[in-house]
C-alpha cells in the first residue's frame, strides 16, 4: 500500500496544506468574517468540481507522457450537446436519464478518437488536441447557436444548485471515516498474515485520522450553511475513482510504466498503445462528466463554456506535482493542486480584483509554483553555485582559489 | 616515476549520501604519463570518486581535497573541470543521437565562419580528430545509426579533442569488440607517450594488466592498495576487489537436453531505413529445455538484433518464423513475446530495462502484474510478498524495496531486471549482454543464477561480447558474422581462437 515516493510526497503535500492555510488566513483578515464561513467553503468546492474532474483525468495524462489541451473545448461540446439533447423548445426534448450516459458516451467517443490518433497513429498529443481544441468549440458554436436551457424540472438540474441534507451528510462523512480506518486496518492484518512487517503504527493511524478530521470539519462547516453541494460530491466520486485507478489497478501502474519510461514498459510486456488509448478514453468519459455538470450549473449551455478550463487543469496537476515529463503524480496532489488554484480565484474574486489582474495573478501562481519545485528537485546549475556561495560565506571560509589555477 | 610530482590528487576523500557513505577516507594520485587503472566491485565508490574528481559533485558537498598540479581545486561544475584540463568519458553515453558523428565530436567548440556554422571546416576538423584516432567512422552519419561501440568511439574522440593533460575513462571496452578494444589500448599507449595522465576504470582484468602502469583498488569506498602492474597478479586484484578468495564458478555439468524450447527458422531482418541493408539473414537453430546457448560474433554481427527480433521488438521489416514449445508464435509486439513464455533482458539496462525513477518493487512486478492482480486489481501485500521473495533470492542489495531503482549499483540493477521476469517462469530467457558493466561478485552471482535456471528446465540464449564469459557458460555457441550463422560450436570443440576466426 505504502511505496517509496509517499515520503517526498508527504513533504509535499504539507507544504502545499501550508500555503493554503497561509492563503486561507490572509483572505480572511482581508475580507471578513463571510470568507471561510459555510457558504463560502460550500461555494470554493463547488466552483473548483468541474474542472477538478478535468484535472484528475489529466493528471493520469500527464503521467503517461502526454498533454490534452482540448478538454475546455470538449467539455462545451458535452455541455452544449446534453443541454440540447434535454432542451424541448427547438432541442431534442430528451429526458435527462437518456440524454446524460449518451453525452458521456459522446465523452467516452472522442477521448478514444483522440487517443486512436495518439497511439496508432503517432501524432503528437499536443497537436491532436490543439486541433482538438479548435474543432469543438467550433462544433459547439454550432450546438449552442441559440443557447439551449435545460428545465429546471429536469433531474440533472438538481445536481446544479441541490446540496445534501446536513443529516445525510454527517451519515456519509461517518461511512467514509469508518470506511477508511477499516481498510487501514485491514491492510495491517493482511500484511501480518503475509508476514510482511506492517508500517508505522503512527503512520497509519495520522493516515486515518488527518483525512477523517478534515472531512469532518468540512461537512460540520458546510452543515452551518447548506450542507454538501451536490457537484462536490460528484468530484469527490469521480476523484476518487481515478485515485483508485491510479494507484490500485494493473491499468494504472502501465500508465506510470509507459509514462516513466516507454522503452522498458514495452519490453516487459505492456502494451503501450493501449494504454495510452485508455488514457485517453478515461479523459473523454471525466470530460462527458465534467461537461454535463457544468451544464447543471449553468442550467443550459452558451458557446464560451470552460474558456481556459484546460489550462486550470494542467496548472492543478503541476501545482500537485505531476511531472510534466511523465511517471510522476498523484490524484491527491492533483486535488490540493486544484484547491490552491479554486482558492486564489475565489479570493481574488472576494476582492473585487480587476479581471485583468486576476487572470495575471493566476499565471504568476502556476509559474511560481512550479517554478518553486524544479529549484528544489532539480536546481539549475547558478542555483546552486548561489546556494553555495552562501553556505560558504555564512561557514566564514572564504574562497581562496578557484578551479583551474 | 616516483619523483615526477602528482598532477592530480585527491586526498581523504569522503562523501556521504543519505543513509549510504559512498567513499570513506580514499586517496588517489595521478602522474603524468601514466595509466593507472582504478578497479572494484559495483557500489566500491568508483564512480563517485570520478565525480568528484570531474566537480559533477561540487566542492562543498563532500570533505576531503582534490588537489591539481599542487593547487587545491574548487569545481563547482563539471565546465570547471574540463576548463582545468580534465576530459572525461562516461560509462553512460553522453552524445545528441540526432546530430552527426562530426557535430558530436566538436560539440561545443562548432567551428565558424562570420558567427555562421562552417560544417565544411566542422567535419574537415571532425575527420582529422577521428584519423588520428584510426577510427573509421563516417562524419556525416548520424550517431542513432551507429552501434554502441562505435558510439562508444565517437565518445573518447570527443574527449581526446583539445589535448587535455587528464582524461578519464569509465568502462570505455563495456562495450567494444576485440578489434576495437585493441585500436582503444594502441591509442591509450600512444597517448601515455605524450605524458597524458590517464585514470582508466574497468572491470575487465586482462585490459587492465595490459596497459596499466599502476593499479589502486577501492573497496566499500576505502582505498584497499595502489601498486605498481608488476607488484600486482591477476588473483591478488580481484581478492582485494572481493575481500575475499575469489571462488571458482562452479561449472555445471549440461544436464540431459530436453525438449526442444524454441526453435528460429529463416529469420532475416532489414534496416528500417529507405532502402535498409540486411541485418539478418537465413538465421535458424533451437534450444532445448535446460540448455544454454551462447551467441558470439563481433561489433554489428547482429547479435543484440537477433535477440531483438525474436522478442517481437524487431527494429525493422523481418521475416521467418519463431516456435516456442513446438507452437508457432505471431510476433507483432514483445507483448505477444511475453505472452508466448519469452523473456529479454536487454543489452541497455537503464534505457531498455528499468524505470530507473521507479522502486525496485514496481519494476520487478512490471512483467507479471497479471499474476498479482485481481480482476485488473493489484494485490499490493502479494506484490510486497513477491518482490521479498525475489531480492531475496536473487541477493538484490538495496535499502528496502522501495528504494529507486537509480540509486542501485549496476549489479544490482541487472538482478532486477532478471528478475523481473522470473515469476512468471519463462519457458525460453533470452540475455543481451547479461553482465556488461557489472563487477566480479555479481557477475559470478549472474552466472550462477542463470546456471540455476536452467537446472529447472528453462532455455537460456544469451548473447555476449566477452568471449570468456560465453566458453565458461553456454553449453553451445553459434557464431554470427554479418548477419549470417557463421558456424556452431559444442563446448566441447569451443576454443577462443576457433570462434574469432570464424566471427572474423
Amino acid at each position: 500500500m505504502r511505496r517509496k515516493p509517499a515520503r517526498t510526497i508527504d513533504l509535499r503535500m504539507l507544504s502545499m496544506l501550508g500555503i493554503l492555510v497561509v492563503m486561507w488566513t490572509l483572505f480572511r483578515l482581508k475580507t471578513g468574517d463571510y470568507y471561510f464561513g459555510g457558504d463560502s467553503i460550500a461555494n470554493l468546492s463547488r466552483d473548483m468540481a468541474t474542472w477538478t474532474i478535468l484535472a484528475g483525468g489529466m493528471t493520469l495524462i500527464i503521467v503517461a507522457g502526454h498533454i490534452d489541451l482540448s478538454v475546455g473545448s470538449l467539455l462545451a461540446l458535452t455541455a452544449a450537446t446534453c443541454a440540447y439533447l434535454i432542451n424541448d423548445e427547438y432541442g431534442c426534448g430528451w429526458s435527462a436519464t437518456l440524454a446524460v450516459p449518451v453525452t458521456l458516451l459522446i465523452g467516452l467517443a472522442i477521448g478514444l478518437y483522440q487517443g486512436f490518433l495518439v497511439a496508432y497513429f503517432r501524432i503528437p498529443a499536443f497537436i491532436v488536441t490543439l486541433a482538438g481544441l479548435f474543432m469543438f468549440r467550433g462544433i459547439t458554436q454550432k450546438i449552442s447557436a441559440r443557447d439551449p436551457r435545460v428545465p429546471d424540472e429536469s433531474w440533472v438540474s438538481a445536481f446544479g444548485f441541490q446540496h445534501l441534507p446536513p443529516t445525510a451528510g454527517w451519515c456519509l462523512a461517518g461511512i467514509c471515516c469508518a470506511g477508511l480506518g477499516a481498510w487501514v486496518w485491514w491492510g495491517r492484518k493482511r500484511r501480518r498474515s503475509l508476514g510482511i512487517a506492517p508500517g508505522n503504527p503512527v503512520v497509519d493511524c495520522v493516515k486515518v485520522i488527518a483525512p477523517g478530521a478534515a472531512l469532518l470539519l468540512f461537512v460540520y462547516k458546510v452543515n452551518q450553511a447548506r450542507g454538501i453541494p451536490l457537484q462536490t460530491l460528484v468530484m469527490a466520486c469521480a476523484l476518487g475513482g481515478v485515485h483508485f485507478i491510479a494507484r490500485y489497478t494493473r491499468f494504472g501502474r502501465r500508465v506510470f510504466a509507459v509514462g516513466g519510461n516507454p522503452q522498458a514498459a514495452r519490453l516487459s510486456g505492456v502494451n503501450v498503445e493501449r494504454t495510452t488509448l485508455g488514457v485517453f478514453a478515461l479523459m473523454g468519459l471525466m470530460t462527458g462528466l465534467a461537461g454535463v455538470l457544468w451544464m447543471a450549473q449553468n442550467q443550459g449551455s452558451t458557446k464560451n463554456a470552460g474558456t481556459f478550463y484546460e489550462l486550470y487543469a494542467i496548472a492543478a496537476c503541476v501545482i500537485g506535482g505531476t511531472s510534466l515529463m511523465g511517471g510522476r503524480g498523484s490524484i491527491l496532489g492533483t486535488f490540493l493542486g486544484g484547491l490552491v488554484m479554486a482558492t486564489v480565484i475565489q479570493g481574488m474574486d472576494y476582492t473585487d480584483l480587476e479581471n485583468w489582474l486576476q487572470l495575471v495573478v493566476r499565471g504568476g501562481v502556476v509559474a511560481i509554483a512550479v517554478g518553486i519545485d524544479v529549484a528544489s528537485k532539480d536546481p539549475a546549475p547558478w542555483m546552486r553555485r548561489l546556494a553555495e556561495t552562501a553556505r560558504f560565506r555564512r561557514r566564514g571560509d572564504p574562497e581562496t582559489t578557484s578551479a583551474g589555477d | 616515476m616516483r619523483t615526477v610530482p602528482p598532477i592530480l590528487e585527491a586526498q581523504d576523500i569522503r562523501k556521504d549520501f543519505p543513509g549510504v557513505r559512498a567513499l570513506d577516507r580514499v586517496d588517489f594520485q595521478l602522474r603524468p604519463g601514466e595509466i593507472h587503472a582504478l578497479v572494484g566491485e559495483n557500489g566500491a565508490g568508483k564512480s563517485t570518486l570520478i565525480k568528484i574528481l570531474t566537480g559533477e559533485y561540487p566542492v562543498g558537498t563532500f570533505e576531503g581535497m582534490v588537489v591539481l598540479q599542487g593547487h587545491q581545486a574548487h569545481f563547482h561544475s563539471v565546465r570547471d573541470s574540463r576548463q582545468a584540463g580534465i576530459a572525461a568519458v562516461h560509462q553512460e553515453l553522453a552524445l545528441v543521437d540526432d546530430l552527426t558523428v562530426g557535430e558530436n565530436v566538436l560539440l561545443g567548440d562548432e567551428p565558424t565562419r562570420f558567427g555562421l556554422f562552417d560544417w565544411e571546416r566542422l567535419y574537415e576538423q571532425a575527420e582529422a580528430v577521428l584519423a588520428i584516432l584510426g577510427i573509421d567512422i563516417d562524419v556525416r552519419e548520424d550517431v542513432r545509426r551507429l552501434g554502441v561501440g562505435e558510439q562508444q568511439l565517437v565518445e573518447i574522440a570527443r574527449a581526446l579533442r583539445r589535448n587535455d593533460p587528464i582524461l578519464l575513462l569509465d568502462e570505455p571496452t563495456a562495450a567494444l569488440a576485440g578489434n576495437e578494444v585493441r585500436i582503444l589500448l594502441d591509442l591509450l599507449s600512444q597517448l601515455r607517450e605524450q605524458g597524458i595522465a590517464i585514470i582508466y576504470i574497468s572491470h575487465k582484468l586482462d585490459e587492465v594488466f595490459t596497459i596499466a602502469d599502476r593499479i589502486t583498488v577501492l573497496r566499500d569506498g576505502n582505498t584497499i592498495a595502489s601498486k605498481p602492474t608488476d607488484e600486482w597478479s591477476q588473483e591478488a586484484v580481484v581478492a582485494a576487489m572481493v575481500g575475499r578468495e575469489q571462488e571458482a564458478t562452479p561449472t555445471v555439468n549440461a544436464p540431459p537436453a530436453g525438449d526442444v524450447r524454441l526453435e528460429v527458422c529463416k529469420l532475416g531482418l532489414h534496416a528500417s531505413t529507405r532502402g535498409g541493408h540486411p541485418l539478418l539473414q537465413d538465421v535458424s537453430f533451437t534450444v532445448r529445455a535446460g540448455e544454454i546457448l551462447g551467441i558470439a560474433g563481433l561489433m554489428g554481427a547482429g547479435r543484440t538484433e537477433l535477440l531483438s527480433t525474436i522478442f517481437g521488438a524487431a527494429p525493422g521489416p523481418w521475416q521467418g518464423e519463431v516456435r516456442v514449445a513446438g507452437n508457432p508464435i505471431a510476433l507483432r509486439s514483445p507483448e505477444d513475446a511475453v505472452a508466448a513464455g519469452l523473456a529479454l533482458v536487454p543489452e541497455d539496462r537503464k534505457a531498455d530495462g528499468l524505470i530507473l525513477p521507479f522502486s525496485v518493487l514496481t519494476n520487478l512486478s512490471l512483467a507479471h502484474l497479471d499474476d498479482i492482480s485481481v480482476s485488473g486489481v493489484i494485490d499490493q501485500h502479494r506484490e510486497v510478498t513477491h518482490g521479498e521473495k525475489l531480492v531475496a533470492d536473487l541477493g538484490i542489495r538495496t535499502p528496502s524495496l522501495h528504494a529507486e531503482t537509480r540509486t542501485l549499483s549496476g549489479g544490482n540493477q541487472q538482478k532486477t531486471v532478471l528478475g523481473k521476469w522470473l515469476m512468471r517462469e519463462p519457458k525460453v530467457l533470452l540475455l543481451d549482454e547479461p553482465t556488461r558493466g557489472v563487477d566480479v561478485g555479481a557477475k559470478d552471482e549472474i552466472h550462477r543464477l542463470i546456471a540455476e535456471l536452467t537446472s529447472r528446465g528453462m532455455a537460456v540464449v544469451m548473447a555476449s561480447s566477452e568471449l570468456p564469459e560465453l566458453l565458461q557458460v553456454s553449453d553451445r555457441i553459434v557464431v554470427l558474422r554479418r548477419g549470417r550463422i557463421a558456424g556452431e560450436f559444442t563446448r566441447a570443440e569451443a576454443t577462443p581462437e576457433a570462434i574469432m576466426a570464424c566471427a572474423t
